[in-house]
């Protein structure tokens, strides 16, 4: 078995609909009308432990309540899951233990002090051992560079420096899997580029799961080979990233400018689009053919 | 005078925006009433007061939870404040009017935003109440005319004042403590904390000069009449000196604060 | 036990971030607690019921009720702001660590700020009981210290059940809210001055004469019944509701989420 093993997983909320005007507002005081919106329907997926995967979709198609229902705050209406042979919501507070979670959006670091204090606190709630603890600060210190920020407020941090706290607060326990709810949010470029370094190097270097959420491909791209995409509350992806590449971008279209239009060979795998005075437009299929290829015909 | 207008609007718009949180400050309002109209009719069984009835009273306590939001000590929200702190008054001193005045009606329009949406509810409850706990009507249409006058009078007391405080917490750099603590006393004298009548004469003979008696205490005592008619007539002129002292300190006191602010860059 | 003393120490260095804004408020506070005590000085005197009602009992009274408030406010204010917690999101972060909710609610907010309100009911509790009680004995000392506890636990349990409404509605907490205050601002009066209906309410609804109007007859030596010593324990009851209350909403969270 799997590491961790989600079958048919299902969540459906109901969402109060109001109508507008006065009337309306009056009605809706009375009685209520609801949608039921099935945020997560008949998921199932399997993933290793070590791997790091990618749940990516447009916003509101049931990632973050998938994420939910992994870290055991939700609880699914049907449907199973198993990760490390513990029931997350059952199995809440054991369960835990050995999860680490990152919420881009939110901070589990106090704002008004240093950040080793915030660090020491999750020491205690994790009940983790004096030892245990400094061998693994200095681990995280080494690794995210945190050397110059331990002793800074979170205020006085840049949005950066505190992801990287971030993410060291959520390892001081050494979880065996590390939820990254959109990591890279709100970064500037360099900072992405960092941070992606690091989940990498965690991930290497621990063999830390990661399971990690983001609206930005080239984050993908760079951390990992596995993507789950879900629309709409269901699963419509599963399998290597270069695959879906290739799949969505099989034929390309390639605008040629001729100085003189001659004559045109008729290519294999090719078609034409458009022909103007000067300009044809080819619709050129990625497996079978390259651009170079088809210019030099 | 059509921008405060439309910002009256949208204060209105906004407040009918968030019904649940109108219905629970409403609620708070019909609860608190009857709170303290069981503590009070506690101490009218064990005595009664020559000047001041049990009647009198019941109007002051749902009179003060019906006219709440106009005149309840620090209302505002600090927005003033946080305006000059995080340089958004640079916006403000683009705007082609009176900065003082456009601070000080926005802060009255809130009021009377807020006002407008609980007041007719919480007049109706208290109305239909049972005799001993209901609001009774006005001793006469000139009192109710008095009171309607006074409680406006009273809205631009309290705004002048709730300007001054505002500016002065720019200086000292925080909004919470000594602000606050003026509130409080505020709130005892100005009738929100316990009706003023029942407070010892003393305290009263020094309060008769001081602006906090006419914020609302006025209006509710000429409305049941516990005031005499000479003395209301006295006080709403005094009113009208009150506003004039306050607007004339207020505006000395922002300007202070607008030189300082435009030099600290803000 | 070591992770509550790391919570507290954690809120006090926030606290002391600010330092000239906490101590303002720490006074601002105390004197709101005063001038509500002057208020109910004024009432007695413009009433002329001094002399019928002992001063000192009605100091203790408000005391009592202040002291447990003050503690609660201190203590609990992350569930008497629960609302803030569901709406920023970070309950969430608390369901993920492997303690107890209770604990972490708790630790989420602990308001320093009353603490001058708190020390200053205090020194008033301690003046009055000192003045009331004739013949101190050890089971009247040990009452004084459970009247407290109890009050203290019975506004802890009112906070919690208007908890537990944010699971249903963020605004339901202001409904529970006049509940919490307009108990306490009954409650500062001695309760002897209200008319039955009242007190009944007081009695088994919200049991505040449990903590307040029985135990000072025993400390005033008006009553022997050495029951009235463990009467505020039995707030515990109403503490047990109020979980068994918060963890129904629990559920309902997280099966429908925010």
């Amino acid at each position: 078995m799997s590491f961790i093993t989600v079958r048919n997983l299902s969540k459906t909320f109901k969402v109060v609909k109001r109508d507008s005007g006065l009337k309306n507002a009056f009605k809706s005081l009375i009685k209520r009308k609801t949608t039921e919106i099935k945020a997560v329907n008949d998921i199932s997926f399997d993933i290793n432990e070590g791997e790091i995967v990618a749940y990516i979709g447009p916003n509101g198609a049931g990632k973050s309540t998938t994420i939910k229902m992994l870290t055991g705050i939700l609880r699914p209406d049907s449907g199973e899951i198993i990760v490390d042979g513990f029931n997350p919501f059952n199995n809440r507070i054991k369960y835990v233990k050995n999860i680490g979670v990152v919420f881009g959006q939110k901070s589990q670091l106090w704002w008004d002090i240093p950040v080793e204090e915030s660090f020491l606190l999750l020491k205690d709630i994790y009940k983790v051992s004096d030892e245990d603890y400094e061998l693994r600060k200095e681990e995280l210190v080494k690794l995210l560079n945190l050397k110059d920020i331990l002793k800074t407020p979170v205020r006085q941090l840049s949005l950066g420096q505190r992801m990287r706290a971030e993410i060291a607060a959520s390892l001081i326990h050494d979880p065996k899997i590390l939820f990254l709810d959109e990591p890279t949010i709100g970064l500037d470029a360099i900072s992405k580029v960092e941070v992606r370094k690091f989940i990498k190097e965690i991930n290497k270097r621990k063999k830390v799961t990661i399971i990690l959420t983001s609206h930005d491909m080239t984050d993908i791209e760079a951390l990992t080979d596995r993507i789950i995409v879900i629309g709409h509350g269901k699963k419509l992806y599963d399998g290597r990233l270069q695959d879906i590449k290739k799949k969505f971008n099989k034929n390309k279209k390639v605008e040629i400018l001729f100085k003189k239009i001659s004559n045109i060979p008729d290519i294999k795998y090719t078609k034409i689009i458009e022909k103007k005075k000067n300009k044809i437009l080819l619709d050129v299929n990625m497996e079978k053919n390259t651009i170079s290829k088809v210019i030099r015909e | 005078m059509r921008a405060y207008y439309s910002y009256f609007k949208s204060e209105l718009m906004v407040g009918l925006q968030y019904r649940t949180a109108a219905l629970a400050g409403l609620s708070t309002q019909f609860f608190w009433g009857i709170i303290l109209s069981f503590i009070y009719t506690a101490f009218y069984s064990h005595a009664s007061l020559a000047n001041f009835s049990i009647n009198q009273l019941m109007c002051y306590v749902w009179l003060n939870q019906a006219f709440f939001s106009l005149v309840y000590p620090s209302l505002n929200d600090g927005q003033i404040m946080s305006q000059i702190k995080n340089g958004g008054v640079a916006y403000e001193l683009c705007r082609p009017y009176d900065l003082y005045w456009w601070w000080y009606l926005k802060m009255l329009s809130k009021r009377y935003a807020s006002c407008m949406l609980r007041c007719l509810p919480v007049l109706i409850f208290a109305v239909l109440l049972p005799v001993g706990y209901k609001l009774v009507a006005p001793v006469s249409i000139i009192s109710l005319l008095l009171f309607i006058i006074s409680l406006f009078l009273g809205t631009l007391v309290i705004t002048g004042i709730n300007m001054i405080i505002q500016s002065i917490s720019f200086f000292t750099n925080e909004d919470k403590g000594i602000g606050s603590i003026f509130y409080t006393f505020m709130a005892l004298l100005s009738g929100i904390a316990i009706p003023l009548p029942l407070l010892p004469d003393i305290l009263n003979t020094i309060n008769y000069l001081l602006p906090f008696r006419l914020i609302s205490d006025l209006a509710y005592q000429t409305y049941s009449g516990s005031m005499v008619l000479s003395n209301v007539l006295i006080s709403i002129f005094m009113q009208i000196i009150w506003i004039f002292i306050l607007i004339l300190i207020g505006k000395l006191i922002m300007k202070k604060v607008l030189t300082k602010a435009s030099i600290q860059g803000g | 036990m070591k992770l509550i003393k790391n919570y507290l120490s954690m809120h006090l260095k926030v606290s002391l971030e600010y330092k000239s804004s906490f101590i303002l408020s720490c006074i601002s506070q105390a004197i709101y607690m005063l001038v509500e005590l002057f208020t109910i000085y004024a009432l007695f005197l413009k009433f002329k019921l001094l002399n019928t009602f002992d001063i000192n009992e009605m100091l203790l009274g408000f005391s009592t009720i202040w002291l447990g408030y003050s503690l609660a406010e201190l203590f609990a204010r992350g569930f008497d702001h629960f609302d803030k917690l569901i709406v920023r999101g970070d309950f969430d972060l608390l369901l993920i660590r492997p303690r107890s909710i209770f604990i972490q609610i708790f630790g989420s907010d602990i308001c320093y700020e009353k603490f001058g309100r708190t020390l200053c009911a205090l020194l008033i509790y301690i003046y009055s009981a000192s003045k009331v009680i004739t013949n101190l004995t050890l089971l009247k000392i040990s009452l004084l210290i459970t009247m407290v506890i109890g009050c203290f636990i019975l506004i802890i349990s009112l906070f919690i059940i208007g908890a537990s409404f944010c699971f249903v509605t963020v605004q339901g907490i202001e409904a529970i809210n006049i509940i919490t205050n307009g108990t306490k601002q009954v409650a500062e009066y001695p309760l002897s001055i209200y008319k039955k209906p009242v007190r009944m309410f007081f009695t088994f609804v919200i049991p505040i004469v449990l903590i307040n109007y029985y135990p000072i007859s025993y400390l005033t030596d008006k009553t022997g019944n050495i029951l009235y010593v463990f009467m505020p324990l039995v707030t515990i009851i109403s503490f047990i509701i109020s979980e068994y209350i918060f963890h129904i909403g629990m559920k309902k969270y997280c099966s429908t989420g925010s």
